[in-house]
């Protein structure tokens, strides 16, 4: 104890700042991990929780098949199965105008049947339930939650105004349910209502959405699966209710992606903590001589600089844990909102650290810690003390050669290209990420010969340029070219992820922009959803607004869009039903352009109006080979139905793809009357904001209705992928500071172990300000490499690796736009961030002692 | 050329005051070969750091040129060692990087002049010293006495006027050393300049025009050889 007292903790608290930088790597790359593990198991969580509240005992979901309503008579042939418990519902996110508190999940419920599957807790004693349950369901009463009332100031007989399809539903207030089950989700954005109120109100007469459904006690959901689709028949769906939607999957791979960067950023952490005990090794090799030749066993030695760093490391890791459990709130709520704005599905209600991600983070930084250490532990206890004592009056040595580590790093590059090619070859396909990963490593061990080369080509012309202190500077670099290589790879690894990730938002936004500059042939969009909260709702409207709408001063011309989540091979896709000859005419009067070619053949436009064909968006195609000449089959109310593929389009509406029919076809085989969508145009010579204002006006009496300019979707849409790209955002910023840290570190280092060389130059006459330029111009050697490597690397990741993974989540093809901005943004950013790096060490140069640094060993 | 004005220099040792020279007085003259002797901790190389502007005194003045180096800041001093000074180290302290042309080059290097006047400079020197074949090579292939004389071409590439030497012969054997000594000899003699060179070798005296034996931080006799 004494021993690791004097001979490791003096040294710690001597040099405090390389302790720090080891420690808080360790800690950053902890962090990193902690945070994605803890936010994809807090996603998660929070989904099925949410669930499972709102679910109750219901473990199973019995819907139509088409996704269109479910007769309420199917209950009879589910409640023949023995023991089986079952309850019809009629849900709807709502909005509500007045009250201005995010969407409300509402649901039409036969209370005596669903109070067997969910807890409604009203605080009555039973015998006077009935009476009460007869009040607070009775035709214009809405159930809303403790905590919503409380927020609101609702008490029983408060007025509440709903917004549905069939204009403004004014409520009463009639029950309040304590904070237990269902009422616990969403923040308590949550109230119930009889089945008949909302089948009113939401213009489902005699329909439901779904049947929940519990299974006998002791009998599993999965065994009354099939019993349950035998008794109701191909056109109904049984499907288990925590089923996640291709939505969820989506938010939840970004979270994941987190886990790979996390454990780069702990490959860093491992080569910054190298670094450090590197040097303190070397510092005190004199120490361990003395200690050794008094009698000190090796392993007393050895243990002595393990101890040491594993306890850093494990301090490290205890900080990063903390730090990535706060970090993990900012990730959860970008996941959930993300998630929540096309489906509202996720509420997060706790962040959820489990034990074995403690551990794990834990002892996995610790670990890294100690493995960095062992490496400079045990080649210093290779030398015997005689060496250790001796003076050394050698020169040096020549810079090592890496041309082994060459070889293996161009395989490894070659390997990742082929498994890239695999992609567009259609081989299995391992996922873009290994070829990143491959990469990545390939790099690594590619830079150190290339160090070596590349410091060897520049020299004269850093000579030329940048006088004596370049040609230091260039040698500097190539001295130890595994530690440049590795610094250089970290910070460029790093900005390498934000000009892809920027690659990728400025694809998407150049490609959902051009979408809807061709595809929008409107001036105005009238919708029931308020889009700062969500994108798609279930707002809907009559059709006979439309004719309302079109009736307004000032108003062209107008089309309908009718919107259905559709089941479709364990997934819900987005049909889209327009009506398509007033689609046609509002192109061809604004003039059709690109991909709207086709709708002006009369020919392709009657297969679309008469429902032999559908158009589906390329994303549908890619993920479900369905391509344009083939055929799908839907199911609709009125049974499965066969539909021509007609063309594939360019559609970034839903991630798991969607189809565009007429509407006329959708609403007789689905029986659904009511639009999403009115869209207009305005008269030539009207001006739009006027006629915005007059259309406002008409409709705000009976419904809650959003206008929307295409430049509104064109905001809307790229606010929303900018929530969606933040997540990376936030990795981005983080992996780019232990980057940082990395240049820090190896100029500090480099500074020391140059001590000697430095003292020699201010002794036969370079000035600090010499001293401090060659150490400055080493960092931004460094740091122009890593802008150049992150530039490169950045496009092509976006271009490959992660193009090709979106492909595989979304289907989405996205043709690549190259953010020059960006990329100017990302050289430069590196070029601060190596000036600012190199002023510290740059500043411990110049103020050496001369006769202390001439003198050091 | 360099003077020494009743010059202390003290050292913190822990808490205790250590004088490493103590009210030294001292004028060396221009063109001389001046050698200075004494044991270990006597103040040889406290006295050779001042004398170079590698260290300001305690007390009292050390005039270079006739400047006393106090009044000068950091780069004024710098420039002073780059332009009017040459050092020669006991342990060579090459640059291993640079090749030996490179190494002797570097305060030219330093003072911004380009590649091809550097190396008018550089090649006389070289072949002086008898390394003109070496001069593209790497500091790691020289021997010993290499080295040092790479280190002596250096000291001399600027033109100084002066060339300070400490313990130039202490890392090399006998014959090498002596060889060091009269190219040491020759800087003196034949170009005119002031060599001082501070050593525990006894036959550098018989080189040296004036010898100072220094104790306890007190000249202890100043004489010829």
């Amino acid at each position: 104890m004494s021993l690791l007292r004097l001979f490791a903790w003096r040294p710690l608290r001597r040099r405090p700042l390389r302790t720090l930088l080891g420690a808080s790597s360790v800690a950053l790359g902890v962090a990193l991990f902690v945070s994605a593990d803890v936010s994809n198991t807090t996603v998660l969580r929070a989904f099925e929780e949410t669930g499972e509240r709102l679910g109750g005992r219901a473990k199973l979901r019995v819907t139509f098949a088409s996704g269109a309503g479910v007769d309420e008579a199917a209950i009879g042939r589910i409640e023949e199965l023995p023991g089986v418990v079952a309850a019809p519902v009629l849900q709807r996110s709502v909005s509500l105008s007045e009250l201005k508190d995010g969407p409300v999940l509402v649901l039409g419920v036969d209370f005596w049947k669903d109070r067997l599957l969910r807890l409604y807790d009203f605080k009555v004693p039973e015998r006077e339930l009935p009476a009460y349950v007869a009040t607070a369901f009775r035709s214009d009463g809405i159930v809303v939650t403790r905590r919503f009332a409380e927020r609101h100031g609702l008490k029983t007989g408060s007025p509440l105004v709903l917004d549905a399809p069939g204009g403004r539903a004014r409520l009463v207030v009639t029950g309040i349910i304590e904070n237990e089950g269902p009422a616990r989700i969403f923040g308590g954005n949550f109230m119930a209502m009889s089945l008949a109120s909302a089948q009113k109100h939401f213009a489902r007469p005699g329909l439901v959405d779904q049947i929940d459904v519990a299974p006998p006690d002791g009998t599993a959901p999965e065994s009354l699966r099939p019993r349950l689709a035998a008794a109701l028949g191909p056109a109904y769906s049984v499907q288990p209710i925590l089923r996640r939607s291709a939505v969820l999957e989506d938010a939840l791979s970004r979270v994941r992606a987190l886990v790979v960067v996390s454990v780069v950023a702990l490959v860093v952490g491992l080569f910054i903590v190298y670094n450090s005990v590197s040097i303190s090794v070397v510092e005190r090799l004199r120490d361990f001589a003395i200690l050794r030749s008094v009698g000190a066993l090796r392993r007393q030695v050895l243990n002595l600089v393990l101890v040491e760093w594993t306890v850093i490391g494990f301090v490290g890791s205890a900080a990063g844990l903390a730090a990535g459990y706060w970090l993990s709130s900012v990730l959860i709520a970008l996941s959930a909102k993300s998630a929540n704005a096309l489906m509202l599905s996720i509420d997060v209600r706790e962040v959820v650290l489990t034990l074995p991600t403690a551990v794990g983070a834990i002892a996995s930084g610790t670990l890294v810690s100690f493995l960095a250490a062992l490496v400079p532990a045990l080649e210093s206890m290779r030398i015997p003390p005689a060496g250790l004592l001796g003076e050394a009056s050698s020169p040096g040595r020549d810079a090592p050669r890496y041309f082994r580590s060459f070889a293996a790093g161009a395989a490894l590059i070659g390997a990742a290209s082929a498994l890239v090619l695999g992609f567009y070859l259609e081989l299995p396909p391992f996922g873009g990420l290994a070829a990143t990963v491959l990469i990545f490593v390939g790099v690594a061990l590619v830079l150190p010969q290339m160090t070596i080369w590349i410091s060897k080509a520049a020299r004269p012309a850093l000579r030329r340029i940048l006088r004596i202190e370049g040609r230091l500077a260039a040698d500097n670099v190539a001295k130890f070219p595994a530690r440049t290589a590795l610094t250089t790879i970290a910070l460029g690894g790093a900005l390498s992820m934000m000009v892809a990730s920027q690659s990728f938002l400025a694809s998407l936004k150049a490609s959902a922009d051009a979408w809807m500059a061709e595809a929008f042939p409107f001036d105005l969009s009238i919708s029931g959803t308020d889009m700062s909260t969500q994108l798609y709702s279930p707002a809907r409207f009559p059709d006979s607004l439309a004719a309302r709408a079109a009736a307004v001063p000032g108003v062209h011309s107008a089309y309908t869009v009718a919107m259905h989540h559709q089941p479709y091979r364990d997934q819900e896709v987005l049909i889209f039903a327009i009506d398509m000859e007033g689609l046609h005419r509002m192109h061809r009067e604004r003039g059709i352009t690109g991909r709207m070619t086709p709708l002006a053949d009369a020919d392709f436009r009657g297969r679309l109006v008469r429902g032999e064909a559908v158009v589906a968006s390329e994303n549908f195609m890619n993920r479900y080979g369905a391509p344009a000449g083939s055929t799908i089959e839907l199911q609709t109310s009125e049974g499965p139905r066969k539909f021509q593929i007609a063309q594939a389009v360019e559609d970034y509406s839903w991630p798991s793809g969607a189809i565009i029919m007429e509407r006329e076809i959708y609403r007789r085989l689905w029986k659904d009357d009511l639009i999403a969508y009115i869209d207009l145009r305005v008269e030539p010579g009207a001006r739009v904001d006027e006629v915005r204002a007059r259309l406002s006006e008409e409709l705000k009496g009976t419904h809650t209705a959003f206008l929307y300019s295409p430049e509104d979707f064109r905001r809307i849409g790229d606010a929303t992928l900018g929530e969606a790209f933040r997540l990376a955002d936030v990795q981005v910023v983080i992996a780019v500071f232990i980057g940082f840290l990395g240049i820090l570190n190896t100029l500090l280092i480099s500074v020391l172990r140059r001590t000697r060389e430095i003292g020699l130059l201010r002794a036969v006459g370079a000035t600090r300000r010499q001293i401090r330029r060659t150490v400055m111009i080493e960092s931004l050697l460094m740091a122009a490499s890593a802008g150049a490597i992150g530039v490169a690397a950045g496009v092509v990741g976006a271009a490959l690796p992660l193009r090709l993974h979106t492909v595989q989540v979304t289907g989405y093809w996205i043709p690549l736009t190259i953010p020059w901005t960006w990329l100017g943004a990302a050289f430069a950013g590196a070029l601060i961030l190596g000036a600012a790096a190199s002023i510290l060490p740059a500043r411990r140069a110049a103020k050496l002692n001369i006769l202390d640094a001439i003198a050091y060993e | 050329m360099i003077e020494f004005r009743d010059v202390r220099k003290i050292y913190l040792q822990g808490t205790r005051e250590v004088a490493a020279l103590d009210g030294v007085t001292l004028h060396i003259t221009p063109g001389g070969f001046t050698c200075l002797m004494g044991p270990s901790g006597s103040g040889k190389s406290t006295f050779l750091h001042l004398a170079g502007g590698l260290d300001l005194p305690t007390s009292g003045d050390v005039l270079i040129e006739g400047q006393p180096t106090r009044d000068w800041n950091d780069d004024a001093l710098t420039l002073l060692r780059r332009r009017r000074l040459g050092f020669v180290f006991q342990f060579f302290n090459l640059i291993p990087s640079l090749t030996v042309a490179e190494n002797v080059a570097l305060p030219l290097l330093l003072e911004g002049v380009s590649a091809a006047a550097s190396d008018l400079r550089v090649r006389p020197l070289l072949e002086r010293v008898g390394l003109s074949d070496r001069s593209q090579q790497a500091p790691a292939g020289l021997s010993g006495g290499e080295m040092q004389r790479t280190a002596i071409a250096r000291a001399l590439v600027a033109d100084p006027a002066i060339v300070l030497a400490d313990e130039p012969t202490g890392n090399l054997d006998r014959a090498t050393g002596r060889g060091i000594l009269e190219i040491l000899h020759s800087v003196a003699k034949r170009d005119g300049r002031t060599v001082v060179i501070v050593t525990h070798d006894p036959s550098a005296a018989e080189y040296a025009d004036r010898v100072v034996r220094l104790r306890d931080g007190r000249i202890e006799s100043d004489g010829s050889p």
